[in-house]
């Protein structure tokens, strides 16, 4: 039997339908939507003019499209039940909140933290990954976008549940991003964010800081980075290595702005690792490679960015005179050296 | 007179700097005060890093077990690290195992950056000449000395300066080796499968007073 030929406008709402569960690659799509590469790959060129879809991840090889509405961080494939779901809780503490306080709109920061306890608090099998200021829903939640939506709530417990636990949690949250960030830290053990925010802070004091300080805070974090992504605690002591060098040298505030942003490109790249391998119990099986390609994608451009910015500091180290570097001297330093420089010789 | 230094004058002449003692003194005070030309081989600067990078490996053993006490080094996956580097890493770990790991953190990173500084500015500043690259080592020669030391990276060193020597003026051979002795370098110098090649003068700090 002869199938109609597809009208341009229904290929194109197909398009759209199917990048509504997940990015897709083009050829995904093509499958999918039962029409050839090119004509997949001239219609989404249109719409990504038309800022309809975006790239999730674009080499040589495959190109992974989502919509723009697509409100997942990363753009990994989070199945649509739990969106919803997740978008249902916040949507339902905008309006809460809103009542609340006189119309005015929570804070990105304070939606996410809410969410966040709701989550927790119910019990729901909903992602909440860290990410840069602690833990978050696995979606880029926007409070003005969700004032107007109405989601049906489909899971368990009853929605009165859960309205309800909204009710009573709101009262506990300030709209003040920092007070939110650093309750969330404490009450969850979050101490590698505490230990960032404090950096950031000492950074923020520019000329006034405390540079032993800072050294003592990078230590810290150092000690508290998970293991488990070894290129990334390898760049990260890298980094540290030649901070303690500027650090020790004649001029430590000279290259402070340097090693600030080096520093946030790395939390970039921690967070993003963190946040990548937490996501993965979430994935539908289905989905496992799609979400790998993903992540490869995102870990492997932040990890050169990292990388260059690391380098970038390494050649500054190299160039100091080491005769201008203040080694620490204490008997208990100079007797450790002794003991690795004795060891040494007899290997 | 030139001179070719080993990497153990290298590394002794930096250590100078915070340890203060007689060997390492003699290292300094000979580089300091050379007046000749400083050669090295490419050999010996990789034994260079790799002696940097051994402490390194070591000290980041060290500060993984203090943060993870059933941490276990294996020495097969390092990059410089052997069987008896890996017994001085426990030993040192449980030397130091109850000091205070942020200090630790803080020393092991500066005298890393230390040295690796140090290098960095000795090859720029005070080597004239680097030359014989690893793949131009003479496997003749190489063999022949295998037969009288037996650690391999010390017979590349000793080829590798013995071809530098080819040709040239002659220059010292400058170490602080236990391997090198001057007995043992006597019985390399009069093998008489090496009659055909010229030997730098040696002078080990080792086996001086």
């Amino acid at each position: 039997m002869l199938m109609a030929k597809k009208s341009r406008e229904e290929i194109i709402n197909s398009v759209l339908e199917f990048l509504d569960e997940k990015p897709l690659s083009i050829q995904q799509l093509s499958e999918r939507v039962g029409s050839n590469w090119m004509t997949i790959n001239e219609i989404l060129e249109e719409l990504k003019k038309e800022g309809k879809v975006k790239e999730v991840v674009a080499t040589d090889k495959i190109k992974i499209i989502k919509r723009t509405d697509y409100p997942v961080f990363y753009g990994i494939p989070i199945k649509k039940e739990c969106r919803e779901q997740t978008l249902f809780i916040a949507s339902e503490i905008v309006k809460e909140w809103r009542k609340k306080n006189n119309g005015e709109m929570p804070l990105n920061t304070t939606l996410q933290k809410v969410t966040v306890e709701i989550i927790e608090k119910c019990k729901l099998n909903l992602p909440v990954l860290p990410l840069h200021y602690g833990l978050v829903t696995a979606l880029a939640i926007k409070p003005e976008e969700e004032i107007n939506k109405d989601y049906e709530w489909k899971g368990n417990p009853e929605k009165s549940i859960i309205l309800k636990t909204i009710n009573e949690e709101i009262q506990k949250h300030k709209n003040n991003a920092s007070e939110e960030e650093d309750k969330q830290y404490s009450k969850y053990g979050l101490k590698l964010f505490q230990t960032r925010k404090e950096i950031v802070g000492l950074f923020k004091q520019c000329d006034k800081m405390d540079i032993k300080k800072l050294d003592d805070s990078l230590l810290k974090f150092y000690f508290l980075l998970p293991t488990d992504n070894i290129d990334v605690y390898n760049l990260f002591d890298k980094f540290l290595s030649s901070c303690t060098i500027l650090f020790i040298s004649k001029e430590p505030k000279k290259n402070l702005g340097e090693i600030r942003e080096t520093f946030d490109i790395l939390w970039d790249l921690i967070t993003a690792s963190m946040f990548l391998k937490d996501a993965k119990k979430f994935i539908l099986p289905e989905d496992t490679s799609l979400f790998e390609l993903i992540k490869s994608f995102h870990l492997n451009s932040k990890m050169c960015t990292a990388e260059e910015r690391v380098s970038n500091l390494e050649s500054i180290v190299k160039s100091i005179n080491p005769d201008e570097l203040d080694v620490p001297m204490d008997k208990e330093s100079i007797e450790i050296r002794r003991i690795m420089a004795e060891g040494a010789e007899e290997g | 007179m030139d001179s070719f230094l080993d990497s153990t004058v290298i590394i002794k002449y930096f250590e100078y700097e915070y340890i203060k003692e007689h060997l390492r003194k003699k290292c300094f005070d000979y580089i300091k005060s050379s007046n000749g030309k400083i050669l090295i081989s490419f050999i010996i600067k990789e034994e260079l890093r790799r002696a940097i990078l051994k402490r390194k490996e070591i000290y980041d053993y060290v500060l993984k077990k203090r943060n993870d006490s059933s941490y276990e080094l294996d020495y097969r996956k390092t990059i410089s690290l052997n069987k008896e580097d890996s017994i001085f890493a426990k030993n040192l770990y449980l030397k130091l195992k109850e000091k205070d790991a942020i200090k630790l953190k803080k020393d092991f990173d500066s005298e890393i950056g230390f040295l690796n500084v140090s290098l960095s500015i000795f090859l720029k500043n005070k080597v004239n000449e680097i030359a014989i690259e690893k793949a131009d080592l003479d496997s003749f020669l190489l063999n022949v000395v295998h037969e009288f030391i037996n650690d391999f990276a010390d017979c590349r060193v000793l080829s590798s300066a013995i071809q530098m020597q080819k040709n040239r003026e002659g220059f010292i051979f400058v170490t602080a080796d236990k391997h090198f002795s001057p007995n043992d370098y006597k019985f390399i110098t009069e093998e008489q499968r090496l009659k055909d090649y010229k030997f730098p003068n040696l002078r080990n700090f080792l086996y001086e007073d």
